[in-house]
């Protein structure tokens, strides 16, 4: 049980070919083998799932430098978000300080490499998945997943509070109708019981601090926020799941999941299953470029409903999603399950996702 | 910046956008959102919040600060990424010469949130850096 591996993406992306997969598979640690993880005694005790199954939404706040409280847009601007990509000012406006900022961290090495495999990246081959489909494996004893040596740029990172924010999570895109949906944690679009919807999301897929390029198809604004009930106000974490409805973006003004594809959903599966799990956790590489983890995910507990695993993601990897069936060759594979928390041993957890999860997937897909 | 909401705004809103979107839009949560209406006041505001600063932080880790602002002359406020402030404390280190101050940043957990579950989001807080001597007009560098 929770045994896992777990590397980084290397510095360029997966359209990279032979570069990317060497340097990843180069990079890849030896699984790591955790002891057997005791089920938690919660200080707080968690509820059993909620009785209520149902969700809201929100259109997405936005909160400019100057403004006392969240915004609204016109449907004059947002007609006109959907034609130019979003708002320039949550898509743009952190980027000159924060880049400025965040140089001598990371200084990148070799400039003349760094240009080219930027340049390689940018072209742009849409995939989209099957449709969200159940998941039948419930009774099967999960196989190891094979090491993931394909960065898939279906997912990415979502900033909160604008591009390239110092607060973040990770999110990826679903194929549904609209094209348009991402899915991630429920404490990455409201801050749950007492809290309030965060605002200024921004999702970039295939993220990467360490290419000249850090979005290598663009970026996605936010247009609406949806998450259960049972996350707004009893900070439920059998329920952690959000959605973002986002406008058309990225570098050609297509909707998000024309842009990178759409992994399926896999819902009323068991606990226990093989996955392999993206995120920008901050414990590695500060969050900069994407990290993958695979191995089973078991039984979190009897107590709630929800999956573990011994990732050791930290602070940012939240949302990011947990893939069952994951293929390196096409990128996409079926999200069972989000990132949601961490414990002081680096055990990760995540819901399950169950009827009400699909329910919610096509609620955020009608929220456009 | 995001700054503090009260969850009254946020009822506001979602009603505003159930009433503009009630063409196409999610129409049947309107008792959740009473639901909401009676959650006490917000105790997780999404304004940048300040990060205990301690010095028996669990496996803390240099973090790279982004900004800093002078909050008096003997008082830096720099901002770093973070877990939650529940779960993360901060135990910053300074080095003053004439000329400059120099300040390094290690997160950690705190003590108290061993054996508790975090939710796993990145957080810009800020933690605050006292200095020993006024910082006047000298410059404010990374410490490595």
């Amino acid at each position: 049980m929770g045994v896992s591996g777990r590397t980084r993406t290397s510095r360029s992306n997966r359209r990279l070919g032979a570069i990317a997969l060497a340097a990843a598979v180069a990079a890849i640690l030896p699984a790591t083998g955790t002891a057997a993880v005791p089920a938690w005694a919660d200080t707080k005790p968690t509820r059993a799932a909620g009785s209520d199954l149902s969700t809201s939404s929100s259109l997405a706040p936005v909160q400019l430098p100057g403004d006392k409280a969240a915004h609204t847009y016109s449907p004059e601007q947002l007609k006109a978000f959907e034609r130019t990509g979003g708002d320039p000012a949550v898509l743009a406006y952190w980027t000159q300080e924060r880049m400025k900022a965040a140089k001598p961290l990371d200084a990148p090495g070799d400039a003349a490499w760094i240009e080219n495999t930027a340049r390689a990246v940018a072209s742009k081959t849409p995939a989209v998945a099957t449709k969200p489909m159940p998941a039948t494996i419930a009774k099967k004893v999960p196989n190891y997943p094979p090491p993931v040596t394909n960065f898939s740029i279906t997912n990415g990172k979502l900033f909160i509070g604008g591009y390239e924010s110092g607060s973040w999570c990770s999110a990826s895109a679903i194929n549904t109708p609209s094209t348009r949906v991402l899915i991630t944690a429920g404490h990455c679009v409201h801050g749950g019981q007492g809290g309030t919807w965060l605002t200024n999301l921004v999702f970039v897929p295939g993220y990467n601090a360490f290419n000249a390029d850090h979005d290598p198809v663009g970026r996605f604004q936010a247009y609406s926020l949806r998450t259960f009930n049972e996350w707004m106000n009893n900070s439920n974490f059998n329920r952690d799941v959000g959605w973002v409805t986002t406008f058309s973006g990225g570098d050609w003004g297509a909707t998000v999941v024309d842009t990178v594809g759409g992994h399926g959903l896999a819902y009323n599966g068991g606990t226990e299953f093989d996955v392999s799990i993206f995120g920008y956790p901050s414990n590695h590489d500060g969050g900069n470029t994407m990290w993958a983890c695979w191995g089973v995910a078991t039984d979190s507990s009897i107590w709630d409903d929800r999956s573990q695993i011994g990732c050791n993601f930290g602070p940012g990897s939240s949302g990011g999603p947990w893939i069952w069936d994951y293929d390196n060759g096409s990128g996409l594979g079926w999200v069972r399950s989000v990132m949601s928390t961490v414990d002081d041993s680096g055990v990760n957890r995540g819901p399950y996702f169950d009827t009400a999860v699909l329910d919610g997937t096509n609620a955020a897909d009608g929220d456009w | 910046m995001p700054t503090r909401q009260s969850p009254r705004l946020a009822v506001l809103l979602l009603v505003g956008v159930m009433v503009a979107l009630s063409a196409c839009g999610p129409a049947a949560e309107s008792s959740s959102d009473d639901d909401t209406t009676a959650t006490p006041a917000p105790n997780a505001s999404p304004s940048p919040g300040t990060l205990p600063v301690r010095n028996d932080l669990v496996n803390p880790q240099v973090v790279p600060w982004r900004t800093w602002r002078a909050v008096d002359n003997r008082t830096l406020e720099v901002t770093v990424t973070a877990g939650p402030i529940d779960c993360y404390g901060a135990e910053p280190e300074v080095a003053e010469s004439e000329a400059a101050v120099r300040v390094r940043v290690r997160v950690g957990l705190l003590p108290d949130a061993a054996g508790k579950e975090c939710p796993a989001i990145a957080q810009e807080s800020v933690v605050l850096v006292r200095l020993a001597a006024p910082l006047d007009t000298r410059k404010v560098e990374h410490l490595t």
